[in-house]
């Protein structure tokens, strides 16, 4: 399906394009031949019936086509036997503990160089090859056979995408009543000659045919988080042979990119690219294009999504130009700390050659491209609900169910080493069932969601003749993600201040006061404002927060995947610590029932109150290198901090951080909708200082007048 | 030995080189009619009252042995006359309302504190500021701050308005690596008028610290309708050419912010434009 795909959908070129292709929707006669392969999901068909509705169909002609499509699924192959979702699965996820999606749309970053060094005909060549030499005394040959013809189907198909672009392009030279636009389709008929078939030989062909590679994975199962990897290594060798031989400028190369980002950026959801970071020896890969791409975001200011990987030895100017960038108000790009990230990988499995060219995928997840099947977001633990159930002895406090096991009471419990050896085995429960779904899950796609593409481009699949989603990648994992830990960290520090140093409360009536979600407000203020919080390098709740992280890694390492490494830690919630937060009962660290969770290892919203350095210490105190799928912390920044004569003290600041030990940092440049919404909700804001010199006070402490005033004064930023 | 503070400021670029802390020391001997720290004027602590954070719990009307706090038609009211500033209603105020500014801290425990940040004043050249209110006012707590901080290697700030004996400066100059002497202004009687204080001893103390092997930035607020007329620039310009050895000069925009701290310490400001 996926090769007629390739071969049928249509060439879309609009004017003054410089890099053609459209991949999936949005763009026009194409769509409903994309749409093909979505018969598979339900979300496609939703999908299509929104753009049929578009498209100004009557609903009878809408029923005829999903009805079309409805009956054509009786014709693919029958659905292999899979066990259902476990009932304790369901039961945990319906308590809100445990989601395990198994496998998002997507979520991978292959081997692109590949096609650029090889052309899609070379591929197709190593594949007939491998067909050829295949041993047929060798019985497991017969499933590489199998994929290797599949693989070639595709490969051909992939071959011939240039030319019918080609040919639309003579189309409209033909046409074609404008002098620049003439000739820029009279530059690209030369690179469809050339890409994606055969190998790139110009920077122009090398983007081109980029492009093209990366357009036919979202064909196969859609756009959400595909990275294109490490653009600034995988594009500079013809950058460089371009400019030396004089032949582009580097005016002519920065239009190129701005091309490939609109490309990448225009439709919605996260397609990363990442630059930086150190190269197979270890040492500093970043060059030209790195720079040239931090310009080419910042230049168009509507990117959505870039990372940049440091380390030691990262230059200095480097890290200033990516911070001027997060300066401009997107919150882009992320940092990603090479010296935590490579260890994290190598101690979970991966080659320290493999481990030094990790890229992010989505918005934080990290893989190893083009020879990794990560299943980023495989799934979630509620860490927080974990700790509400071992105070409950396994009850939950939303639904009045046993949704864990029987903990012990806490009439019981007499230490902080009893509250801990509940969380622990509440917490190990449920991860163990959430990784048994991502198992069942993997079992379930890999005998029923074939990815062929995504095969010839993930080393180890061809050659086992084992399909991608069927371990056939040298790297097999999935990245499990800890919800909540602050939380868990800020309710361990309140219970130990409030019922055994303090005294002032029993665990039965801290029970019960979670009970009745905190009906006393000024005891809630207690719990809230009298006990250390995560954020504020105080070692008391920060040495919680890397028990409950590292407690989590150690349970992750005890459990075995169906292919490949088992699972990596990836502390990352997402948007989904809303939904998390909406299925908690209220907690002892002063949130009431329902309320968010705190955004992965970011200090709890508003709870961290003593400055920059103080939450990098805190998340610096983190055993970061114990998770391989990536920590991720949004840190809070004033706008005048990215000003000239401060902007050396962020860079400082930034790998200073670095290196005490935080993994990732996302900056969040405080704008005047912040400044709005800390004025409408206080609590969540209390970190926001106004600072002069010799000067601080909160911003929520301030007069509406003078707020009003600093909101006025404050830049707008983002569109 | 211990002393009197009313804040610990980490991740400070505004106030001397590099990444520093700031240690807010409590008391001044001056009143400035603009100053933003209203909180660091007094030696003694203090209580705060934020009335947008009651929550209306009504502990601190029990606790108050002298009846400070009530409530009247629905208006939280703190009737600071008959406050000896015992501290009761802000120890049981958990929604931060009612806040004691200022406390008696030991050297150590500053010292703890401000060694938290290490790696970023190592990298960023930068170190520790004590400010205030007035800290050469604490001259021996202040003294043996700066020796333990000398002791393990950091870069010493002093913000300081000058208005103290030479003998502080001698004492502390061997510590001391760069002054952030503050000159509001120059025309003596202007100066009474405005702060409360002349000064003769200040600008004689700036001159004998322009002697001394020591960095100095001379900083001035730039309050409009008070120091900034020609003939007060011009006063300044002829200060300032007698010390050559100053670093640099800086003027200080004049902001209304610490305006809602006196609220919260029951006063009005003195000064608005």
């Amino acid at each position: 399906m996926l090769a007629s795909v390739i071969a049928d959908s249509a060439a879309v070129i609009k004017d003054d394009e410089l890099i053609f292709g459209y991949n999936y929707y949005g763009s026009d006669e194409a769509m409903y031949n994309e749409l093909a392969i979505y018969p598979r999901m339900e979300k496609g068909k939703k999908k299509l019936t929104d753009y049929l509705e578009q498209g100004k169909l009557t609903e009878e002609q809408i029923g005829f086509v999903i009805g079309a499509l409805d009956s054509s699924v009786k014709y693919t192959a029958h659905t292999p036997y899979v066990p259902d979702a476990s009932e304790q699965y369901a039961d945990a996820s319906s308590e809100g503990a445990v989601w395990s999606p198994g496998v998002a749309e997507n979520h991978t970053v292959l081997g692109y160089e590949k096609v650029l060094r090889l052309g899609f005909s070379g591929i197709l060549a190593e594949i007939k090859d491998g067909l050829k030499n295949l041993d047929l005394n060798d019985a497991a040959s017969v499933k590489r056979k199998q994929l290797l013809e599949c693989a070639a189907v595709v490969t051909e198909n992939a071959c011939n995408i240039g030319k019918r672009y080609r040919k639309k392009a003579e189309e409209k030279l033909k046409n074609c009543l404008r002098y620049e636009i003439a000739q820029d389709l009279n530059k690209m008929i030369e690179v469809l000659d050339s890409v994606p078939y055969g190998p790139a030989k110009t920077f122009h062909e090398a983007v081109q045919s980029l492009w093209f590679a990366h357009i036919i994975n979202t064909w196969e199962d859609g756009i959400n988080a595909n990275s294109i990897g490490r653009i600034d290594q995988i594009l500079y060798p013809y950058y460089k042979k371009d400019i030396e031989e004089g032949r582009i400028t580097k005016e002519e190369a920065f239009e190129l990119l701005c091309c490939l980002w609109i490309k990448l950026y225009r439709d919605y959801d996260v397609q990363q690219a990442m630059i930086g970071g150190v190269d197979q020896n270890g040492d500093d890969a970043s060059n030209e294009l790195s720079t040239m791409i931090l310009d080419v975001t910042d230049a168009l200011g509507f990117v959505r999504c870039l990372s940049v990987r440091l380390h030691k030895g990262s230059p200095q100017k480097l890290i200033k130009r990516a911070l001027q960038v997060v300066g401009k108000g997107n919150g882009i790009p992320f940092f990603f700390n090479d010296d935590i990230l490579i260890p994290a990988l190598v101690s979970n499995g991966i080659e320290l050659r493999d481990a030094r060219d990790y890229a992010a995928i989505g918005c934080v997840e990290i893989t190893i491209p083009g020879k990794a099947n990560p299943h980023a977001v495989s799934n979630r633990i509620n860490l927080l609900k974990c700790l509400e159930l071992a105070l409950n002895d396994g009850v939950s406090l939303t639904t009045g169910e046993q949704a864990g096991p029987k903990t012990g009471s806490v009439s019981k419990m007499t230490c902080m080493q009893d509250i801990v050896a509940a969380y622990k085995k509440q917490a190990e429960y449920f991860t163990g069932i959430a990784c048994f779904e991502s198992n069942r899950l993997e079992l379930q796609n890999s005998l029923t969601l074939p990815m062929v593409y995504k095969s010839i481009l993930t080393e180890g699949c061809l050659k086992s003749g084992r399909d991608f989603n069927n371990g056939g990648a040298k790297y097999n994992y999935h990245e499990s993600m800890p919800m909540g830990i602050p939380n868990v960290a800020d309710s361990l520090a309140a219970l130990q201040k409030l019922v055994y140093e303090n005294r002032k409360y029993t665990l039965k009536e801290v029970a019960d006061i979670l009970k009745g979600n905190f009906a006393d407000e000024t005891v809630r203020q207690e719990f809230l404002n009298r006990a250390p919080k995560f954020g504020n390098d105080d070692d008391l709740v920060d040495s919680y927060a890397a028990r409950v992280l590292e407690h989590f890694c150690k349970t992750l390492k005890n459990i075995k995947g169906i292919s490949g490494l088992g699972f990596f830690a990836q502390p990352f919630t997402f948007l989904w610590l809303i939904e998390a937060g909406s299925m908690t009962a209220a907690t002892p660290d002063g949130r009431r029932e329902g309320e968010n969770i705190a955004y992965s290892i970011s200090p709890m919203q508003g709870r961290d109150s003593s400055g920059l350095t103080a939450v990098l210490n805190s998340i610096a105190k983190l055993p970061s290198k114990m998770a391989a799928g990536s920590t991720s912390a949004i840190i809070e920044v004033d706008p005048a901090l990215f000003e000239r004569d401060k902007i050396d003290q962020m860079v400082i600041m930034l790998q200073t951080a670095f290196q005490k030990g935080v993994g990732q940092i996302q900056f969040n440049v405080t704008n005047a909708e912040t400044l709005k919404k800390a004025q409408a909700e206080p609590e969540k804001y209390q970190n926001l200082a106004v600072r002069v010199s010799g000067f601080s006070q909160r911003f929520c402490l301030l007069d509406k007048k003078l707020q009003d005033h600093i909101i006025a004064r404050t830049k707008h930023t983002g569109f | 030995m211990n002393g009197m503070i009313f804040d610990i400021q980490r991740f400070s670029v505004d106030d001397g080189p590099g990444i520093r802390t700031i240690v807010f020391l409590k008391g001044c001997n001056m009143r400035c009619a603009w100053c933003h720290n209203p909180e660091g004027l007094q030696t003694y602590p203090e209580i705060m009252f934020y009335p947008q954070k009651c929550i209306g719990c009504g502990k601190c009307i029990e606790v108050c042995p002298h009846n400070c706090h009530t409530s009247e038609a629905g208006e939280r009211l703190f009737l600071r006359e008959r406050c000896e500033r015992c501290g009761e209603c802000a120890k049981n105020c958990f929604s931060g309302a009612l806040e004691v500014t200022g406390r008696s801290a030991a050297v150590g425990e500053i010292i703890n504190e401000i060694k938290k940040d290490e790696s970023y004043y190592i990298n960023s050249g930068g170190g520790v500021t004590f400010s205030g209110g007035e800290p050469l006012l604490q001259a021996d707590f202040l003294t043996e701050l700066l020796t333990e901080c000398k002791k393990i290697g950091l870069h010493c700030a002093i913000e300081t308005a000058g208005n103290a004996e030479w003998s502080v400066f001698e004492k502390i100059l061997p510590l001391t690596d760069l002054f952030l002497y503050d000159i509001k202004i120059v025309d003596e009687k202007l100066h009474e008028k405005m702060t409360g204080t002349g000064n003769k001893r200040i600008i004689e103390n700036l001159k004998k610290l322009a002697n001394e092997d020591t960095e100095i930035w001379v900083r001035t607020p730039e309050i409009p309708g008070v120091n900034d007329a020609p003939e007060e620039k011009q006063k300044f310009a002829g200060l300032l050419a007698e010390l050559q050895t100053v670093k640099k000069h800086v003027y200080l925009p004049y902001h209304a912010l610490g305006d809602s701290k006196y609220k919260s310490l029951g006063l009005s400001p003195p000064f608005q434009i």
